[in-house]
């Protein structure tokens, strides 16, 4: 469609959003793929706001791992909903992904390319791709080059039986070669962050999820998905949370990563988990024309990239004190703020850095520590640790949570901060008026 | 309607497209032009190419249109009639003409995009080849038999040396549509290529079939066919002349002589075979069967012009996912509305949407829809617990149970939230809609929409004005409930409405017909066999005994009296009689199976003894408190012509199709006739079967129903 580009003089409003719940990976969501999910919160982010199909520009969607026959979530959820007009894409940035759709979307509106952007992100680790060894599709293309039996024969001779297993996607650091667990390890063993404190804060963000859960604070923003094969049934509820979780029994399970001298255990490690989220992002004065009454603004954000070694996911130390600044505004200014929790000891690791000042002279170039994070503000709902994390669908959680607790309290500032692999960090600053 | 050309390579095409219609339809003048243009190029005469003297290689026969080939001839050439022998003569000129295209000197391709019905088909069967797009329209079939007729341009006689016995008669003997695969599989079409590709295809086999190529491989037929097609043949024929008669009762004459004349002329030399058809076609040309077929047909083709410009809807608000409200989601949802549906609690909404799932796996397995498409579709699927998305949706079909006071708070609940130009149709079956909008704000966008269960599967909705009821409402809904798929009656604000107020004498008579003895299941064998699809008493188990209860409780104040109304629905439900959904009724149930009579519901009545009643007294009754009702209904401008009411009836309750519907058959007794019928039930049985007046005034004064019969 074409518009002429008119930048807009107003912030950046987030209108709406909408979640499903979140499924432990290989459970309830397990025959509904990245793209499916994205569908079904699409289409209730319309409805429930009431959206003119007109008046949707561009749908911009994240993902992580994406499968091939999925290869553009962006523009197959438009198809799908029958808004053929909408320009849709897909971007990949690790977790930030969820979160590099909101300020995509962002983008295109101040840049005068859009009024109304769709941005969203969802996760099927239940789906993800299968690869094959490479030895293995070298030869079978040979076997089907070849003419002869004889060439055939000899193609496959070089395979070996173990390259018929399929490879499922590793979650390594491509250029160290380690998982995120044990990047994480090596973090909890340089910042001395034992396994009691990463139990505690992990029995926190579950009392904390499951509180918010049984007050109704998350419930509204959650959009039912009917299941396959029969779809008579709809999964209503995250199946992640542990209400009845102790210390006791989290100090039971044994440590995953590093077997013998580890500190990460299944339980203080975010699952693997079927999800998606959307938000609709606008500029504010257009909101207002389409009589929205939006859920907040955004004030500032940052995104950060640090060397992967020794502290790979220590992106958000750097990321918060930059958004800040650019938001004009102090830690203390701040009344909540949603820190991803891809490991309990990757949070507790962050919160040290940013208390710290010799953190803040030597890697900042910071006279002062960035701040302490009052707890009383921190994932008050609980985090990813008892959500899980579809990686894409995060960004979107944390945005939606964030405003709407912002409203339930009647409170203007927020923050939340995402770590990546790939040693990246963003965080982002929301206000409500 | 018909053009030629000669492209660069010497191949004719011949392109049919009608210049001011939608749909190619062969008129008497088509036939005429086809003549013409084919002893032409016969005789390698002038081809309508001026200076073009040899003749081309091949010819193609291909449509203009989009989405159709050929949907049939003009059919109201056949109702004008009067004897065996106009039907013959047709049937002859039919043939021959078609057969000029076998008979050309150059292969023949029919290249077939969209609908290919009747006589389109027939012309396709006397090509060399035939190639059909996979466009989503596409569909080959003969539906001559819905009309009390054959295909009597041969295709009757040769459709089985096509495709095989078994095929041929299941496709003539039901009428149903033959789609692209299934065409392929049974050898009904050579190839299915992509439509825009339809044209280079036929060009390449016309060239293909002119160089002398086989290219139309003749598949060899399983062997189960091949059994059927020969040494099995006359268990095919009784095999199809039981299903026949137990489908039929045997009042449909078409079937039958489908059947005859396949197994009289199949096997003999071609023209012998098209005389037998051909005579065929003219006995079922005069049967009265086909003339009230061919009036429900035009009755019930409903493009009645609306009253307004209607709203198009893009997305429908359904309130309710019990049966009624998910059987519109679903057929919404078929027809690419996007639904917004609302329950209480997702649990219900599970069992809507599951039952949406099946309903389109249910297409899929047939393989009218791929999954892919039905994966599409039901994206538009919107399950919501609060009123969210209701403030954007084109109209609201609130689909609640049948209680005024429940419809009503709904409707000020729906008037908070949705537009000010919404719609609001609530679906009811009795329920006065002057009364359920009362106290609205906008009383003139509420109206009725009487849907019948199961949506999917029922054809009609009768649509309720009240008197506040304004043009645009009127027009939406029944623009609506055509999008919808189903045929639309108007009716006026009245209790019972119009289907409901035919079927309460009815209902009563069938009460007093148990009180005067008749067995249960003698009283139904007698009405299916009168050509109804079931018998009252399985009827109202089907409905539920609580809900024509309360149907009978709104129609006893109004014209209870008149009836002499018993209170049999409400013993039976106090009874615990619901009908089949609780497992209680007029029969027993197993396991959601239909079993005997439950002997015990005779000790409800007054008379539990019982004993024959012959078949004519329970046809004679029954129907005639259901005419004589009809009679009032229309003085009353209950409906607003007799043929919306036969087509009411009809596709309503099933009253049977080939007496036309009440008002045709009524025409076809005769009024004085029934006037006296009614007479002597009135003086033998009760004063209820008094003739209604402006019947009696109808018959006095010579009129008809339906003028010019």
């Amino acid at each position: 469609m074409e518009r002429s580009p008119t930048r807009p003089s107003g912030r950046i409003a987030i209108v709406g959003g909408v979640r499903t719940p979140f499924a432990k990976a290989f459970t309830d969501l397990t025959h509904l793929d990245a793209s499916d999910l994205a569908k079904v919160v699409t289409q209730e982010l319309i409805q429930r706001l009431e959206l003119p199909t007109d008046a949707i520009d561009e749908v911009i969607w994240g993902s992580v791992l994406p499968t091939m026959s999925n290869l553009n979530v962006g523009r197959e959820v438009p198809i799908a909903l029958g808004l053929t007009h909408v320009v849709g894409h897909t971007l990949g940035q690790q977790c930030a992904s969820g979160i590099r759709a909101v300020t995509a979307a962002a983008e295109r509106i101040m840049a005068g390319q859009a009024q109304a952007v769709i941005a969203g992100g969802s996760e099927s680790m239940s789906n993800t791709p299968v690869t094959y060894r490479q030895r293995l599709v070298l030869a079978l293309q040979a076997v089907q080059k070849a003419r002869s039996l004889g060439q055939r024969l000899s193609a496959l001779r070089r395979v070996r039986l173990g390259d018929f297993l399929p490879r499922p996607p590793a979650i390594e650091e491509p250029s160290t070669g380690l998982s995120m667990g044990q990047h994480t390890e090596l973090m909890a063993q340089i910042n001395g962050i034992s396994r009691g404190e990463q139990d505690e804060y992990t029995l926190l963000s579950h009392q904390n999820a499951a509180t918010a859960r049984a007050e109704g604070r998350v419930n509204g923003d959650l959009v039912p998905v009917s299941l396959p094969p029969r779809h008579n049934h709809f999964f209503e509820q995250d199946n992640l949370i542990r209400e009845e979780t102790t210390l006791e029994q989290l100090g039971k399970l044994r440590p995953v990563f590093d077997r013998r001298h580890g500190t990460l255990t299944a339980g203080n490690s975010s699952a693997l988990t079927d999800g998606a989220a959307v938000v609709l992002v606008m500029g504010e004065e257009r909101a207002r024309e389409l009589g929205y009454q939006a859920w907040g603004y955004i004030r500032a954000y940052a995104y950060v990239a640090i060397p992967p070694k020794p502290q790979l996911l220590l992106g958000p130390a750097y990321s918060t004190p930059l958004a800040l600044d650019r938001a004009g505004l102090q830690l203390g200014d701040l009344d909540l703020i949603e820190i991803h929790e891809a490991f309990a000891a990757q949070v507790l690791s962050v919160l040290q850095k940013l208390e710290s000042e010799q953190f803040a002279r030597e890697e900042l170039g910071r006279s002062a520590a960035v701040g302490r994070v009052d707890r009383d503000k921190l994932n008050v709902n609980g985090g990813s640790l008892a959500y899980g994390h579809p990686f894409a669908a995060t960004g979107g959680r944390l945005v939606i949570n964030l405003l709407q607790e912002l409203r339930r309290r009647d409170l203007q500032l927020g923050m939340l901060t995402i770590c990546t692999s790939n040693a990246m960090g963003v965080s982002m600053v929301l206000e409500r008026a | 309607m018909i053009s030629y050309q000669v492209d660069d390579r010497n191949i004719g095409v011949l392109t049919l497209d009608h210049p001011h219609k939608p749909l190619n339809i062969l008129s008497a003048a088509s036939f005429e032009e086809l003549e013409r243009l084919l002893t032409g190029l016969a005789l390698g005469g002038p081809t309508g190419s001026p200076g073009q003297d040899r003749p081309p290689v091949g010819l193609i026969i291909i449509s203009g249109k989009a989405d159709n080939f050929i949907v049939g001839a003009d059919i109201k050439v056949f109702a004008g009639f009067r004897t065996a022998a106009d039907g013959v003569q047709a049937s002859r000129q039919g043939q021959r003409i078609f057969g000029l295209f076998a008979a050309l000197p150059f292969p023949t391709v029919a290249a077939i995009n969209g609908t290919c019905l009747g006589g389109g088909l027939e012309l396709a069967l006397n090509c060399t080849s035939r190639l059909i797009s996979d466009h989503p329209k596409t569909a080959l079939g003969f539906p001559e038999v819905k009309l009390g007729l054959l295909p009597g341009a041969s295709g009757c006689t040769l459709l089985p040396r096509l495709v095989g016995l078994q095929a041929a008669l299941d496709m003539m003997l039901t009428g149903k549509n033959v789609y692209p695969y299934k065409a392929l599989k049974i050898g009904l079409a050579d190839e299915i290529v992509s439509a825009p590709a339809l044209l280079g295809a036929a060009k390449e086999r016309v060239l293909q079939l002119s160089a002398g190529r086989v290219v139309i491989a003749k598949r060899r037929k399983p062997l189960v066919a091949r059994l059927l097609d020969g040494p099995l043949k006359p268990v095919v024929y009784r095999v199809a002349r039981k299903q026949v008669l137990k489908q039929t009762g045997g009042r449909y004459p078409a079937p039958l002589e489908i059947l005859k004349v396949v197994r009289r002329s199949l096997g003999r030399r071609l023209p012998a075979a098209l005389e037998l058809e051909a005579e065929g076609f003219g006995r079922l040309s005069a049967t009265a069967q086909h003339k009230a077929l061919t009036h429900v047909f035009f009755a019930g083709s409903g493009k009645g012009k609306l009253p307004a410009e209607p709203v198009a809807v893009s997305r429908l608000g359904v309130l309710g996912a019990g049966l009624m409200g998910t059987g519109i989601a679903t057929v919404a949802l078929d027809k690419g509305i996007t639904v917004r549906h609302k329950d209480i609690d997702y649990q219900a909404l599970g069992r809507a949407r599951g039952h949406i799932q099946k309903y389109f796996q249910g297409r899929v397995k047939k393989r009218i829809l791929a999954s892919r498409e039905t994966g599409l579709t039901l994206t538009h699927y919107s399950p919501t617990t609060d009123y969210s998305g209701f403030g954007r949706v084109e109209v609201v079909i609130e689909a609640a149970f049948e209680d005024l006071e429940l419809k009503r708070h709904l409707i000020a609940e729906l008037e908070a939230v949705v537009a000010p130009e919404t719609v609001i149709a609530t679906n009811t079956s009795s329920l006065p809609i002057a009364q359920v909008a009362a106290g609205a704000q906008h009383p003139e966008r509420i109206i009725g929409m009487h849907f019948f269960s199961p949506v999917e599967k029922m054809p009609l909705v009768e649509v309720i004005t009240s008197k506040a009821t304004n043009a645009l409402t009127l027009a939406t809904t029944v623009k609506l409930g055509r999008r919808l798929g189903k045929t639309v009656i108007v009716a006026q604000d009245s209790p019972g409405f119009y289907i409901n107020r035919i079927l309460t004498p009815y209902l009563n008579e069938t009460f007093k017909l148990l009180e005067d003895g008749i067995p249960v299941d003698l009283l139904d064998r007698h009405v299916r066999r009168m050509g109804l699809p079931v018998g009252p008493c399985t009827l109202l188990d089907e409905v539920g005994l609580d809900v024509a209860g309360r149907v009978a409780g709104v129609m006893a104040p109004f014209i209870g009296r008149r009836l002499e109304m018993t209170d049999h629905n409400q013993r039976f439900t106090e009874d615990g009689r619901l009908g089949r959904k609780n497992g209680h009724g007029f029969y027993t149930y197993s396991q959601g199976k239909k079993g005997p009579v439950d002997a015990a519901v005779y000790q409800l009545l007054d008379h539990p003894q019982r004993r024959t009643i012959p078949y004519e007294q329970v046809r004679d009754r029954l129907l005639g408190a259901l005419y004589n009702e009809a009679a009032y209904c229309l003085d009353e401008g209950l409906i607003d012509s007799a043929s919306a009411g036969d087509v009411g009836a009809i596709y309503g309750f099933g009253f049977p199709p080939f007496l036309g519907g009440p008002y045709w058959a009524m025409d076809q007794l005769g009024l004085p006739a029934l006037v006296e019928q009614l007479s002597r039930l009135a003086q033998e049985h009760g004063s209820r079967f008094t003739p209604a007046p402006p019947l009696v005034k109808r018959a006095a004064a010579g009129e008809w129903y339906h003028p010019v019969n």
